[in-house]
């Protein structure tokens, strides 16, 4: 039971922290970025080149991997969003559809289709208390977590450029009108958004292993999170990652594990109906 | 200070502006008023830099702004409060007074200063702080979107029909502070405003604006004497 749980927040911290990723892109925009799991997945896989195939130090290899998301998240604001930005966004949700299976057919180019893993960057025995087993890597996945979440709630609510991020989301036309560098805040957002989806691929490939599919998935299910939590909410992101991580680990033990992917979905049509808005749902949807 | 020179802008193969010339000094209320649909927003919303002329020339303290970004216009002192008020409804008014502050350094102790000179013109937001702008009145919001606009240290501060919904007694108060923010802080105002009346009160000078053209100027006083202003926008 209580290996259970454990087992249940650590895959839960994986979705919290993609779920986050696309928050980051949605409170800026509006948009939801439906190729998030792919970002993941090249988080994964440039992590893995950076360590295993040029075995690069697995700190450097961190650092390099999250230079290089940012840098992603900017080339994929230019080609996904810039084109398109006044049109519905409906459009602009399609185009990132169309761009994650760019990049996971991209990525079976470069990187082939084989499953492979990548180190952890802790290593040492695992902690045990009453019989639960925690893993150095799970435990460094939630302190992970614990990091992000709180530079996040730091940056987006004690700062100016947070403040001024939540306006760009709020009103586009009226952020620029009382001149908020919109072009500024919006390139933050996909670039930090790519950066939290390649730090939760460089936590997935430790202990699930990476392949070029493996994205759309995880990228989903941090859609069903962020609809549980409510868009928008950073506790509803991670509560809601969380939760699903745990619901997915019971479901598979006590009920069936060949459903295992099916409760995420079950969930969020339960939430929908309950809870329109999420369990946090936003504050900005009140419009005057 | 401000020089609009044969203004043209054109939405599609419509053109709303047809070549307008207008300026506004330093410590002056200027008036633009006119009736729905004359080009007034368009007039505003072209000098932000939102929109941008098809010929003619928007001259700045001296600089030609017509292909100017619109943050560095803000930067450069020229303040635009947009017609709706336009608050962000999920900010509280103290992240609303934040957002002002886009376009100039980020100055914390600055910037708590100006956010007081802000509070002691409109208490009632000091009263509101930790509010949502989604839950203010009419009033309050006006008042929010005015000193947001303050927040970025104008020397021009744009208003765009700050009356528009608001109760009479409401509409006399916020004037007011108007006025007594002119003679202050020597702070230009541009008002646009259908509420003809209000605004040639308070106005040194004003233009009538009707569909695209500016068919009238003078000193308020003496526009709001003239018969035509009378019988068109003063209710006879």
């Amino acid at each position: 039971m209580g290996q259970l749980i454990v087992n249940g927040l650590a895959l839960g911290s994986i979705y919290a922290l993609v779920a986050l990723g696309l928050l980051m892109i949605f409170n800026t925009v509006q948009i939801v970025n439906f190729a998030q799991g792919q970002l993941l997945m090249l988080g994964a896989f440039i992590g893995i080149s950076s360590a295993v195939t040029q075995e690069l130090p697995i700190a450097i290899a961190w650092i390099v991997t999250m230079a290089a998301m940012a840098l992603i998240g900017i080339v994929f604001m230019v080609l996904v969003y810039l084109p398109l930005r006044g049109r519905s966004p409906f459009l602009v949700i399609l185009t990132t559809i169309s761009m994650g299976i760019v990049l996971e057919n991209l990525a079976l180019i470069i990187w082939g289709p084989l499953p492979v893993s990548l180190p952890s960057p802790v290593h040492g025995a695992p902690l045990r208390f009453a019989g639960v087993v925690i893993s150095m890597h799970q435990a460094f996945t939630f302190a992970t977590l614990i990091v992000v979440l709180t530079l996040q709630f730091l940056l987006l609510t004690r700062t100016r450029f947070g403040i001024l991020m939540q306006a760009t989301a709020q009103d586009l036309r009226t952020a620029r009108l009382v001149g908020i560098p919109v072009q500024r805040t919006i390139a933050v957002a996909f670039a930090s958004g790519a950066v939290l989806s390649g730090i939760a691929g460089l936590l997935v490939a430790p202990t699930y292993l990476a392949e070029p599919t493996m994205g759309g998935s995880l990228g989903l299910k941090a859609f069903v999170v962020s609809v549980i939590g409510g868009f928008g909410s950073l506790p509803g992101a991670v509560i809601g990652g969380l939760s699903l991580g745990l619901i997915e680990t019971f479901g598979a033990r006590y009920i069936s594990s060949n459903f295992r992917d099916a409760y995420a979905f079950i969930i969020m049509i339960g939430v929908l109906i309950a809870w329109p808005r999420g369990l946090f749902g936003e504050k900005t949807s009140e419009k005057v | 200070m401000l020089r609009v020179e044969n203004l043209k802008v054109a939405y599609g193969h419509i053109e709303v502006l047809k070549g307008i010339n207008f300026n506004v000094e330093a410590a002056e209320i200027v008036a633009l008023i006119g009736s729905n649909g004359a080009g007034k927003t368009t007039t505003l919303n072209t000098i932000s830099g939102l929109l941008r002329p098809t010929s003619g020339v928007i001259s700045w303290k001296g600089e030609n702004i017509n292909r100017t970004p619109v943050e560095a216009i803000v930067a450069s002192g020229l303040a635009h409060c947009p017609e709706g008020r336009r608050i962000f409804p999920g900010l509280t008014v103290r992240e609303n007074l934040l957002s002002g502050t886009a376009a100039r350094p980020n100055n914390r102790k600055a910037i708590e200063e100006d956010m007081t000179l802000v509070f002691d013109l409109f208490p009632r937001l000091k009263e509101r702080i930790k509010q949502l702008g989604w839950s203010l009145s009419g009033g309050e919001q006006q008042m929010l979107a005015i000193g947001r606009a303050l927040m970025s240290r104008p020397s021009l501060l744009m208003l765009d029909e700050p009356s528009l919904g608001l109760a009479p007694i409401v509409i006399d108060q916020l004037f007011d502070r108007i006025v007594e923010l002119n003679k202050r802080t020597q702070l230009a105002v541009f008002l646009v405003e259908q509420n003809s009346a209000m605004a040639l009160e308070i106005a040194n000078r004003a233009f009538v604006i009707e569909t695209g053209t500016i068919t009238l100027s003078g000193p308020a006083s003496e526009l709001a004497g003239n018969p035509r202003i009378q019988e068109a926008y003063l209710g006879g």
